[in-house]
């Protein structure tokens, strides 16, 4: 191997000599069989390198070519269920959906009735009279028999009494504990309009014991689960 | 789906690094880009071709990585555009053997969907002589002849141009002066190989 011509070689073959050197190089080829010969085999040993490189890539693509190959296979084998539903399994669906339906409208009336009712509003609001009386005017009777009237579910009867004790009490805290309980009898009794109009003047009184309560319970009244309930 | 590990100036820095873990990296990246599978075989359909997407791809990243490596191609960000103009090139060609690739004129300011269509206009591709292919198979036979310690010395000397340092340590050898007698040795094995080879005897005299 002759060192010298080795780097004019690789700079000839490479396109590394400026025009002029290039021109003397390609004059010395043309005269001498031997340089022409030298540069020939360097230039097939270059290709047979550059071969090899590839041949190692093209190796290395039928690598990738395979796990390609294995994720489109895993892609695909996963697509298991059909996207269209039959006949029969919309049927399925579709009567599971109902009874679902059904199952919610059920609970929701159930849940509706028991909370936005007249006497589930009632029973929630209602107060029972303390048994500490003794600043009491009224005699523990009055409001235990209404009291008591109301659990009875004797709506009237305790309306009577509650009415009764409004007139007669002079004694505010019981006088307002009396309109209140009134206003909620009146709701259990199923006369709504009555008792939002007690509960709309207590709701405007500021001074009255109930007047919060009031301002709660009002628009429960108004409320849409109310549509629902049976009264 | 994959995460690109590398963006379109990414792709060519780790081309030309010289270093075969980050260029396969980058060309593995390309070979598995669906978007660009995708375009081929759109095109293998409307040109039609028996040659499947993946052959197709191969060749094409081929010739991208001579011209990155070849310093022809420094669009920074046309890589994955220019391939797949390589690629449809490929196909209308049939996916004939190239010898010589190169680029003409600016594309760099072209839009995607114009460079894909007018790529002619920007890349030259020279077909690969029957004479050619001839010699190419020739040195194929030939290189199977070699050693794989040889091949790699000698990849790792004239195409990755290692110092014999460098070369010492990836063959696990020596010192450098170990290296560079593997590397001559190899190399002499190559050439009697070539000089011994009577079908190469015409292009050695430069007839061919």
């Amino acid at each position: 191997m002759n060192l010298d011509n080795y780097d004019k070689i690789e700079a000839y073959l490479f396109d590394l000599l400026d025009e002029k050197e290039r021109a003397t190089f390609e004059a010395e080829l043309k005269k001498d069989d031997k340089l022409k010969a030298e540069v020939n085999l360097h230039r097939l040993e270059q290709q047979a390198i550059k071969l090899q490189e590839e041949q190692n890539l093209r190796a290395q693509f039928a690598e990738w070519k395979q796990e390609k190959k294995s994720n489109t296979e895993i892609a695909s084998e996963a697509k298991v269920v059909s996207m269209k539903p039959t006949r029969r399994s919309l049927f399925y669906r579709l009567s599971a959906a109902a009874s679902v339906l059904l199952v919610l409208s059920a609970g929701t009336f159930w849940w509706a009735n028991t909370t936005y009712n007249n006497q589930a509003l009632a029973d929630a609001a209602f107060e029972f009279s303390s048994n500490d009386r003794s600043n009491a005017s009224t005699a523990t009777s009055d409001f235990e028999l209404a009291e008591q009237a109301f659990t009875d579910g004797k709506h009237k009867e305790a309306i009577d009494i509650y009415q009764n004790i409004i007139e007669t009490n002079s004694n505010p805290t019981e006088v307002h504990l009396a309109e209140w309980n009134l206003a909620n009898v009146q709701l259990a009794a199923g006369n709504t309009a009555t008792a939002k109009l007690s509960l709309g003047r207590i709701a405007e009184d500021e001074a009255h014991t109930y007047q919060e309560a009031a301002a709660e319970l009002l628009p429960k009244l108004n409320s849409f689960w109310r549509k629902l309930t049976v009264n | 789906m994959e995460r690109n590990l590398y963006d379109e100036r990414q792709l060519i820095t780790a081309i030309k690094s010289g270093d075969d873990k980050q260029q396969n990296g980058a060309l593995r990246q390309l070979y598995m880009d669906k978007v660009i599978t995708l375009k081929i075989k759109d095109f293998i359909q409307h040109y039609g071709t028996k040659h499947d997407a993946d052959d197709i791809m191969q060749e094409g990243i081929l010739l991208m990585r001579r011209l990155i490596q070849e310093d022809k191609f420094s669009g920074n960000s046309k890589v994955r555009t220019f391939l797949i103009g390589i690629c449809r090139n490929l196909i209308r060609g049939d996916l004939k053997k190239v010898t010589r690739v190169d680029l003409k004129g600016d594309f760099t300011a072209i839009d995607n969907d114009n460079l894909v269509e007018n790529i002619d206009d920007y890349l030259f591709l020279e077909e690969q002589t029957a004479t050619e292919t001839k010699r190419d198979n020739i040195l194929k036979t030939l290189l199977e002849q070699l050693t794989e310690k040889c091949r790699e010395s000698l990849k790792l000397k004239y195409y990755k141009d290692k110092t014999m340092v460098q070369i010492a340590e990836a063959r696990q050898l020596k010192n450098a002066n170990q290296a560079k007698k593997a590397v001559d040795r190899c190399r002499q094995r190559l050439r009697d190989l070539i000089q011994q080879e009577p079908q190469l005897a015409d292009f050695l005299k430069g007839t061919l």
